[in-house]
């Protein structure tokens, strides 16, 4: 079955920018990366 | 080490908020596509709790960095969340005043980190952790309303205490936007500091016990076991190890010769060896280092888990020994060091580099720990908050009742369950 939202990635990020008028939207892959995964609890899940 | 498996993932966007209106603007976002909202600040979480969510918004309070007062005469700071406690720390001094709770991230993690977690350090022992600090809050709740929490008063006995509900919250209740502090005068007379050593932790344990019953205040009650010491005699090219199984890094501020002296002597009591003492501010910044450096020390080419369990001080000698237990039982090294002062212990676990999953021994000495810890009356989170790490832990250290209360709070503050969703209380 494929399963699809009402909204694209697109309209949602150009939502997200047209409320954050004074700070910074980032989606470079390179950030996302650095800002999702920290290494301070480097063992993961127990 | 990349992760996923535990509930991090990739975020959509960082949003690097500037304003009160942009951290709206984010939420209003968030609440139309349902996305879940991780607020992040400097990101040093040890228990994955500012990490990314798959398709979610990391709201980042980093670059609201600006320290908007600092009243001598009231003795507090108004800061943005984004302020790192160091250079807020440094801001004070400059004014004859310091701000006291010292995490070991303290020249790197924020304010609005610490007291989203509620951090504490070294000197908890004497002027408290964060939530012993805070004032006053901002908050933006997840429905974009803005709250006022508490203020700039010392004391304060009107309604509810709000603003202690959101110490601690690790970003689930709201977003911190404006933070008061508390400021203390920098003590007059002499600051000492000192190493002392004994045969085990456990002994160690019963020696802080007996100081702190004291009367003299320490500032500072560290320790550190025999694992740890030879790890920083590695890292620091030392001789510590040869001395002894456990060292003890303490600091009075402002003492009297009467107080340095009620403390040698109960160190000679508890047959602490090799006491050295200094109120040389050179050397004294060399013990702080050297603490400090027990974490890089520890960690060096392994892997590792470094809990955080906090002990009635009664409790602390038979948890030490029964962390040594543990360890010689499960063939597990563990590397003990804490505040041992307010009875909080951090054991390292750790395990080869090249292993990337977390051994099952190891998760065994983990699972003893922690039931040892809640049947001595502890508690398995001391100062760095629970994330995604601890939160299967709610049930057995809450209990029934209070677990389904905080799902309450939670459900009515944010009952589209978006922020840090699965964080601290799952
Ligand atoms: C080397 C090292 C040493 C450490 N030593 C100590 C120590 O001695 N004592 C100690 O207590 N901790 C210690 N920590 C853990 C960590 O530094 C603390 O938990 C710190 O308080 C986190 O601050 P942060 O700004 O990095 O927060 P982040 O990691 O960005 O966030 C932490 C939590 O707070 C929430 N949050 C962040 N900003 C906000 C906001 N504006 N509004 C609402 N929620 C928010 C997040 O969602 C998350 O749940 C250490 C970490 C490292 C890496």
């Amino acid at each position: 079955m494929t399963v699809f939202s009402a909204y694209s990635d697109d309209d949602i990020l150009a939502d997200l920018k047209a409320q954050v008028a004074d700070g910074a939207v980032l989606t470079d892959q390179a950030t996302l990366q650095k800002q999702s995964f920290n290494s301070n609890a480097s063992g993961g899940r127990r | 080490m990349r992760r996923g498996g535990d509930g991090s993932g990739l975020a959509r966007a960082v949003v690097e908020v500037q304003s009160v209106a942009d951290i709206q603007g984010v939420l209003k976002v968030a609440r139309k596509y349902h996305l879940p909202v991780i607020p992040q600040t400097t990101a040093t979480s040890t228990v994955i709790g500012s990490d990314g969510i798959a398709g979610g918004l990391i709201l980042s309070t980093r670059k609201m960095a600006q320290i908007l007062e600092i009243s001598k005469d009231d003795s507090l700071a108004v800061v943005q969340p984004g302020v790192v406690n160091g250079d807020l720390d440094q801001a004070a001094r400059k004014q004859g005043l310091f701000y006291a709770p010292d995490p070991a991230s303290k020249p790197f993690s924020s304010i609005g980190g610490n007291v989203s977690t509620n951090a504490g350090g070294m000197s908890t022992v004497r002027y408290g952790a964060t939530k012993d600090n805070v004032l006053g809050l901002k908050v933006v709740l997840a429905d974009g309303r803005k709250v006022t929490l508490g203020g700039r008063t010392l004391k304060q006995a009107f309604g509810y205490d709000l603003t202690q509900l959101f110490v601690g919250a690790e970003g689930t209740l709201g977003i911190v936007y404006e933070i008061t502090v508390k400021l203390m005068p920098i003590p007059l007379g002499t600051s000492i500091m000192g190493l002392a050593f004994f045969k085990d932790m456990a002994q160690l344990a019963q020696g802080v016990t007996a100081i702190r019953m004291s009367g003299v205040y320490p500032t500072m009650l560290e320790a550190l076991d025999g694992n740890t010491i030879g790890a920083l005699d590695k890292y620091e090219k030392t001789h510590y190890a040869d001395k002894s199984g456990a060292m003890l890094i303490f600091r009075l501020d402002g003492s009297s010769d009467a107080n340095i002296q009620v403390l040698k002597d109960l160190l000679a009591k508890y047959d602490a060896q090799d006491v050295q003492v200094t109120a040389d501010e050179d050397e004294q910044a060399q013990l702080i280092q050297l603490r400090r450096d027990m974490l890089p020390a520890v960690f060096a080419g392994q892997n590792h888990l470094m809990e955080d369990m906090a002990l009635p001080l009664s409790q602390l000698a038979p948890m030490m020994a029964y962390i040594q237990q543990v360890g010689h039982d499960l063939g597990v090294t563990i590397y003990t060091a804490g505040h041992a002062g307010d009875g909080n212990v951090h054991p390292t676990l750790v395990w080869p580099k090249d292993q990337p999953e977390v051994p099952g021994a190891v998760l065994e000495a983990l699972r003893r720990i922690f039931w040892k810890t809640l049947e001595l009356g502890g508690t398995i989170s001391g100062e760095h908050a629970v994330g995604m790490m601890k939160n299967q832990w709610n049930q057995p250290e809450l209990d029934d009742n209070v677990d389904y209360l905080q799902h309450q709070l939670k459900t009515l503050l944010d009952p589209m369950n978006l922020l840090n969703p699965k964080r601290k209380i799952n």
